[in-house]
């Protein structure tokens, strides 16, 4: 054991010694590692995050049902039960769920065109935030909140207005509010409501209803109704395509971002296959690059590996040599790499920040990633070491009794 | 090299005799042949037996080409005679080692340990490690046989004017007399039975040749160390208390080769 430590010794103290010699192989090893380091960190920053952020935005998942239909509860209970449906609530003719809200205060402003959304527990929209549940109760989006000038507990009044029989009758509802959505959810001015209260507002404006009191609605009734529409959400992005497919049975229009997702995922086996090739032939070029560099260093001290073999060390110890060189050298290597790559990242990801083309980490490299450098770095230099080691143990130790 | 003959049980025996006959051997070696090849000319060199007594110098002489080296190799241990009778090692407090055997054996863990264990070498060039410090050169032998004895080394530099200064130098920055001491320190660090010396004062002027030699005639048997020194300079070695070994080479009786015989 004292043997092999004093080898890794004389390993350590033959690389210190040929210090530029040693800076090269570093080098070299740098040269081929960081930018291998890079391509897998942009492949697995700009790539992933994109994928991430569409999977993460719900607005990519949700499938949007065009125009009016006449949906029939067996509709909706065939994608309840799909198991790519994340989410699905039925909804009325869009004209019939537009209203003016107005902030329930003395002087409070009015808006107007607001957009009702049913809702229900588990819109992805409203994800982390509480959810309508009584028929007072409503969220809004941000942009509505703030130009409404209210904010989470304050009161507001749905103005609902109708023309009937060539009378202009408006009638309100007062509604709390209970959740604020974010503007990166949605940008325009929408009022989440339960759907009893949306379908009392569409009867309200067909003249069905002489008010707003949905109360009068019961769960029977609404789960029975036919809908004109739907809100409904996939829960991946894989599921978005066969949950339209399910969805546009029966001739009922739907849209998806199913294109602009088919092209990232088109991008992303694009630039997995590049960074393959690229981190291939890197790799290949890397361990042809070690080898040489080891055969030439195993040259290079012949007649050292020489005395060392005359002066008493096995073939296995004399091994030890330009195996451990190599690894020192690979180690030192990888780990200037990994804090290279780790400034350059910050760099990087910095750049794309400030200049606004990217919120998210373009460059990203995760400790998985850096175990797999060290790994394949470890096994490459040390296979390297082996073929050259392979030329060590043929070295005749007569070879140093010889004046050269 | 590859063929290795002739170890009869007669031969082990005769041996065996020996170590009880004459308990200040170093070594005993019978009825070898030591043949290479090298650009389509065949080189042999044969001996009878040769005893080496303990402590008692030898100078292996003959011109250049003669078989000198040739000699050193298979008493190295890193060259397989093509035959060989007998080979008898003699540590001075262990059992006999049959190196006879472990050589038709093939058993080369064996031989590169008693290489480690019991000799010693001085090459003609010094063959100091380029990497390592003057120090850390002679400690290696040493070390490398879990053997430090500073005190002894302490010993052994002041003896052979290596001065602590000298010794945190690599060897580039040392003349050759000083590489061939350092070497000659590194060969004794770890007090090996037999030391063997391939020309060593081939590169050096006549002085510092000089100066070299009485150092490895007077050093080695003061430790217990048997010197046997490959040389082309006999009148180095002319002194008392040496004996010489004629190696002396004539054309063979088969074009292209040359024998050598070794004169006890």
């Amino acid at each position: 054991m004292r043997r092999y430590l004093y080898i890794l010794r004389l390993a350590a103290r033959s690389l210190i010694f040929d210090l530029r010699l040693t800076l090269c192989h570093v080098f070299g090893l740098i040269a081929v590692l960081v930018p291998l380091m890079l391509v897998v960190g942009l492949k697995y920053g700009a790539i992933q995050g994109l994928t991430d952020k569409l999977n993460q935005d719900p607005r990519n998942l949700e499938i949007l049902i065009m125009g009016n239909h006449d949906l029939k509860p067996d509709w909706f209970a065939s994608l309840r039960q799909a198991p790519e449906t994340a989410f699905v609530v039925p909804a009325t003719r869009s004209l019939s769920t537009t209203v003016n809200l107005v902030a329930d205060r003395a002087g409070g402003a009015l808006l107007r065109g607001v957009q009702l959304y049913p809702t229900g527990e588990g819109d992805p929209l409203l994800a982390g935030l509480p959810v309508p549940k009584k028929d007072g109760e409503v969220a809004l989006t941000a942009s509505a909140a703030k130009a409404l000038g209210v904010a989470v507990g304050d009161g507001i009044k749905a103005l609902v207005p109708r023309r009937i029989n060539n009378a202009e009758e408006i009638v309100n509802r007062p509604l709390r509010v209970i959740a604020i959505a974010p503007e990166t959810i949605l940008s325009q001015d929408v009022a989440f409501v339960t759907l009893r209260f949306l379908v009392r507002t569409e009867d309200f404006r067909d003249g069905k209803a002489a008010d707003l009191q949905s109360e009068q609605i019961s769960a029977d009734e609404l789960a029975a109704r036919h809908y004109a529409s739907a809100r409904l959400f996939a829960r991946t992005l894989d599921d978005v395509a066969p949950l339209a497919a399910i969805a546009g049975q029966d001739d009922v229009a739907v849209q998806t971002k199913s294109h602009e997702i088919a092209t990232v995922k088109l991008l992303d086996r694009a630039l997995t296959s590049i960074a393959a090739v690229i981190v291939g032939l890197g790799a290949a070029g890397a361990a042809f690059s070690v080898a040489a560099s080891q055969w030439a260093n195993v040259e290079r001290q012949r007649k050292d590996i020489s005395m060392l073999r005359l002066l008493g060390l096995q073939r296995s110890e004399v091994l030890l040599l330009p195996v451990a060189e190599s690894l020192m050298v690979a180690m030192t290597g990888y780990g200037i790499s990994a804090l290279l790559i780790i400034g350059v990242s910050i760099m990087v990801n910095k750049l794309f920040s400030l200049t606004g083309m990217s919120d998210s980490p373009v460059c990203r490299l995760e400790i998985v990633h850096f175990v797999w450098f060290w790994a394949v770095t470890v096994a490459v230099a040390g296979l390297a070491a082996l073929v050259g080691g392979a030329h060590v143990v043929k070295i005749d130790p007569s070879e140093s009794l010889r004046a050269v | 090299m590859s063929e290795t003959q002739g170890i009869s049980d007669r031969s082990m025996s005769r041996a065996g005799d020996a170590t009880a006959d004459m308990p200040q051997l170093v070594l005993t070696i019978a009825g070898l042949t030591a043949c290479r090849s090298h650009g389509g000319a065949r080189f042999c060199l044969s001996m009878g037996r040769l005893d080496l007594a303990s402590l008692q110098p030898a100078a292996l002489v003959g011109p250049s080409g003669s078989g000198k080296s040739t000699l050193l190799d298979v008493l190295g241990l890193v060259m397989t005679p093509t035959r060989l009778a007998a080979f008898m090692f003699f540590p001075s407090s262990e059992q006999p080692v049959d190196l006879a055997k472990l050589i038709e054996k093939r058993h080369e863990a064996g031989l590169t340990d008693m290489r480690r264990r019991y000799l010693g070498y001085m090459p003609q060039t010094g063959g100091l490690l380029p990497f390592l410090s003057v120090g850390e050169n002679i400690r290696m032998s040493a070390r490398l046989n879990d053997r430090l004895d500073e005190a002894y080394l302490d010993q052994l530099a002041q003896l052979l004017d290596l001065p602590a200064a000298l010794m945190r130098r690599f060897p580039k920055d040392l003349s050759i007399g000083q590489r061939q001491r350092v070497s000659l320190a590194r060969a004794m660090a770890h007090r090996p039975r037999l030391l063997l010396a391939d020309e060593p004062t081939a590169s050096l002027d006549a002085v510092t040749a000089g100066a070299v030699t009485g150092l490895l005639l007077d050093l080695s048997p003061r430790f217990g160390i048997t010197p046997v020194i490959a040389t082309h300079d006999e009148r180095l070695f002319g002194r008392d208390g040496v004996r010489r070994l004629h190696v002396e080479a004539r054309a063979g009786a088969e074009p292209n080769t040359v024998d050598a015989k070794v004169q006890i």
